[in-house]
């Protein structure tokens, strides 16, 4: 690749940025431009902190504290590392290979701009300054020797991003079946989420349960101070070799282990440490060109084959039923929607995360000895259960066409009365909105002493939820509407004020909810004041509420639909704009 | 006799460009229209119109006697006419099966009969080996023939059909003629789009011609082609470009 090639491509990047600026409009530019300022002060801040902190901290500590605040360091870099990168893995290559491969340009060059390009990202940007700033905190406090920090240093970034480079690699070949593809997303997603979770769940825990039986009991009774201190000193010095051990084989944590070797005068660490780091940063990249490869020249063997007719048929005679209570247009709409979420990786996201939410919640709740205690708050967590089965699909409910793009001419086109294509998407949500409240019910029951009557009140409680959330919803979807980037959920070329709107509409939402309150804090007032049949009020007035919600959607539903016929086209325009 | 279609005066701007202007098209029921004119004539944006997906800035329009501005004749029209539009409108997380069950459904279409008619037009249209993949996984090709399937489905009174031969084989452009011609033969009506100009001449029976936005040309095309042949009469309507006729310079120089 020569020169004029990579000007070319730094000129098409810079055309397609100002284009993108251009068209943002003024607001959405003057709040970016406010965030990269923000932006590059913290990066600046965060070196300058660093190298005040690490010096503050250092100077006098011991090489172990070193070891922990490089650990902590690029655990944190990790962390938002891996958060980048599955937002990444959504997102084309910086420069892709489609666009140039028909160009005289080699293949191995774009490889490598697009791994450079990879660098550029906000993790990068904020944690190389903060290691900057330690390794010269380091290199004032203890020495030239520090300096040895750097390539330590360099090496561990090499490393990540390399790896991370070959996934992105692995991931994209893997994609190139549309169909595994988005599930490689999810999947991808969700292990994430439960790693990065998993130690704050276990800290969580071990807050709610409280120091064990027997310790109380030791620390109350030992009287002395003395043997206290030693116990603790023995266990600290414990926990240090361990941490030390664990660092020396973790190769995420060679960079903290090599900096404590350097401290420690210990070479042969140091240089196993730099060269183990480079070793796999070497393996990755070559196995990432190798994967890049082989997938842009197709080297690989044929894709999946097509399924039979037999199984197309069985597929669409599902979409051939109807449902009770509702017109057949109405039944064909949400079944297509409904099949269409639950095939699209972004919507299988959005609805697994409250599910997380619950378990995560579940847990915390189940390993509270106190949990009983936490009973007369039961009718009102139960708003909490019908706000999580919303939560899932409040992005999707608030944007109903967004995930459409340009199916959604399929809508337009169709003679199908407005209100009853609004009233078909909401049903197609009403399956995962109920579902996942009525598992958080389901939870809630089990570990909180509630009634009969409080469940079959909840239970009418995530209906008036539902039904009021799917009048926002259409509101927001007909006023607001914005076109889904394929494969997340994040708005295509949206200007501020959409975004805005829908943000303010999501800020309102628990506002209109405020009157679903009102049995629960009878529900609490009647229990203070020891009446038993408080529970068949709960879900008396549950039932009066929901009456009321049901009379009101049945009344705004044909308004709603004659709003959507006046702005349809408008609608279009925004969802098919590429 | 009502005309299949018939616009007066209709036109549509996008801020200061007028992409459609004072056009007044008339189609008799039961031809073959064909509306032909060079890239960004106005083509797309008048089977928009047309089709109920943009308001005109202005005009006024009838669709088999029906006005698409009005919510409830719209709805009326859109259950007689079938549209392959220009960017097409698949839904993209639905098999091709289940795409057309979707349409045959919201109009209301009984159960058997869809079946059957799906089964017919996949077959016909070759797709029905890849009716268990997603349409986001079908070639342009692939969309193009399942959009014309999904067009057809309803049986309807009028076909808008914007570029239906693009990106589609042999093979199946000559059975989606065949399906065209039989479907006019018959008494309903299409209005197409297509810059296959020796497709037009063997299909079409009348045609309209688009420049700048302005219909310069509605004739039959016996009339049109007036013994020469219709891409020699395009060229003289659209106006042909000189220096692009005499090529580009260095091809007269000596090759590698």
């Amino acid at each position: 690749m020569s020169s004029g090639h990579v000007r070319a491509i730094l000129w098409v990047r810079w055309r397609l940025l100002l284009r993108r600026t251009l068209r943002a409009g003024k607001l959405s530019n003057t709040v970016c431009a406010i965030l990269v300022v923000l932006g590059a002060l913290a990066c600046l801040g965060s070196g300058l902190l660093s190298l005040v902190l690490g010096y503050e901290i250092l100077h006098e500590g011991r090489s172990f504290h070193a070891l922990m605040v490089w650990g902590v360091l690029t655990g944190l870099f990790l962390l938002f590392w891996l958060l980048g990168l599955v937002m990444d893995l959504q997102r084309a290559e910086s420069m892709s290979f489609r666009h140039l491969l028909h160009l005289p340009v080699p293949v191995g060059w774009v490889f490598v701009y697009n791994y450079l390009g990879s660098l550029v990202s906000a993790s990068i940007a904020f944690f190389l300054p903060a290691m900057v700033g330690l390794a010269l905190a380091l290199s004032i406090a203890k020495g030239p020797r520090m300096l040895l920090v750097f390539p330590l240093a360099a090496a561990f970034l090499l490393m990540v991003t390399a790896l991370t480079h070959q996934l992105r690699g692995w991931v994209a070949r893997l994609m190139e079946d549309p169909r595994r593809g988005r599930n490689v997303i999810v999947l991808l997603t969700i292990v994430f989420v439960l790693l990065l979770q998993a130690p704050n769940l276990v800290n969580l825990a071990r807050i709610g349960s409280g120091p064990e039986p027997g310790e109380r009991v030791e620390h109350g009774e030992s009287g002395s101070a003395a043997p206290a201190e030693a116990r603790e000193v023995r266990s600290r010095l414990e926990a240090d070799g361990t941490a030390t051990a664990v660092a020396r084989f973790v190769p995420f944590a060679w960079l903290a282990y090599g900096v404590h070797s350097v401290w420690e005068r210990r070479w042969l660490h140091v240089a196993g440490c730099f060269v183990g780091m480079l070793t796999i940063a070497t393996w990755s990249l070559r196995r990432a060109w190798r994967t890049t490869r082989a997938g842009v020249l197709g080297l690989d063997g044929p894709t999946r084959r097509g399924r039979g007719a037999g199984a197309g048929r069985s597929q669409a005679s599902w979409l051939d039923r109807n449902l009770p209570f509702a017109d057949e247009r109405e039944a064909a709409i949400a079944r297509a929607a409904l099949r269409s979420l639950i095939r699209a990786p972004e919507a299988k996201l959005a609805f697994l995360s409250p599910l997380i939410v619950v378990s995560m919640f579940g847990f915390l709740l189940w390993s509270r000895p106190d949990r009983e205690s936490m009973a007369a708050f039961a009718p009102l967590m139960t708003m909490g259960a019908a706000l999580v089965g919303q939560m899932g699909v409040g992005q999707l409910s608030n944007n109903t066409f967004g995930l459409d793009r340009d199916g959604f001419r399929s809508y337009l086109l169709s003679p199908v009365p407005r209100h009853r294509i609004l009233r078909g998407k909401n049903l197609a949500l009403a399956p995962v909105c109920l579902g996942i409240g009525l598992v958080a019910l389901g939870g809630l029951w089990l570990l909180l002493p509630l009634g009969p009557f409080h469940v079959l009140g909840a239970c009418l409680q995530l209906g008036s939820v539902y039904l009021i959330s799917c009048l926002g919803g259409n509101l927001a979807s007909i006023l607001f509407p914005m076109r889904l980037r394929e494969n997340s959920l994040r708005a295509h070329g949206a200007r501020l004020k959409p975004i805005l709107s829908q943000v303010f509409m999501v800020l309102l939402m628990p506002v209109t909810l405020v009157p679903l309150l009102l049995p629960a804090g009878a529900d609490f007032l009647m229990g203070l004041r020891g009446w038993e049949l408080c529970g068949l009020w709960f879900l008396l007035l549950h039932g009066l509420l929901l009456a009321a919600v049901v009379f009101l959607y049945a009344r705004s539903i044909r308004r709603q639909g004659d709003l959507l016929q006046s702005r349809e086209q408008g609608v279009l325009e925004v969802l098919t704009q590429e | 006799m009502d005309l299949a279609l018939e616009t007066t005066d209709l036109s549509r701007s996008f801020g200061t460009f007028r992409a459609v202007d004072g056009v007044g098209v008339r189609v008799e029921p039961g031809s073959f229209y064909g509306f032909l004119g060079p890239n960004g004539a106005g083509k797309s944006t008048t089977i928009k119109m047309l089709t109920g997906l943009l308001a005109p800035t202005s005009g006024r329009m009838r669709v088999l006697g029906l006005d698409p501005c009005l919510p409830e004749q719209a709805l009326e029209m859109k259950r007689r006419i079938g549209v392959v539009p220009e960017d097409l409108a698949l839904l993209e997380n639905l098999t091709a099966r289940e795409y057309l069950t979707f349409v045959g459904r919201m109009h209301s279409m009984a159960a058997g009969l869809l079946s059957e008619r799906i089964d017919e037009l996949l077959a016909l249209l070759s797709l029905e080996g890849d009716e268990a993949k997603l349409t986001l996984e079908y070639s342009h090709g692939m969309k193009k023939k399942l959009a014309l399937a999904a067009a057809l489905l309803p049986d309807p009174d009028l076909l808008f059909l914007d570029e239906p031969f693009e990106g589609v084989d042999a093979v199946a452009s000559r059975t989606i003629r065949r399906i065209l011609t039989a479907f006019v033969e018959r008494g309903s009506t299409v209005f197409l789009t297509s810059h296959v100009l020796e497709i037009v001449e063997r299909v079409c029976d009348q045609v309209g011609i688009i420049v700048g936005g302005k219909l310069v040309e509605q004739t039959s095309l016996a009339e049109l082609g007036g013994g020469g042949s219709l891409e020699h009469r395009f060229l003289e309507v659209v106006g042909s470009d000189g220096a692009a006729a005499e090529g580009l310079s260095w091809l007269a120089e000596d090759g590698p």
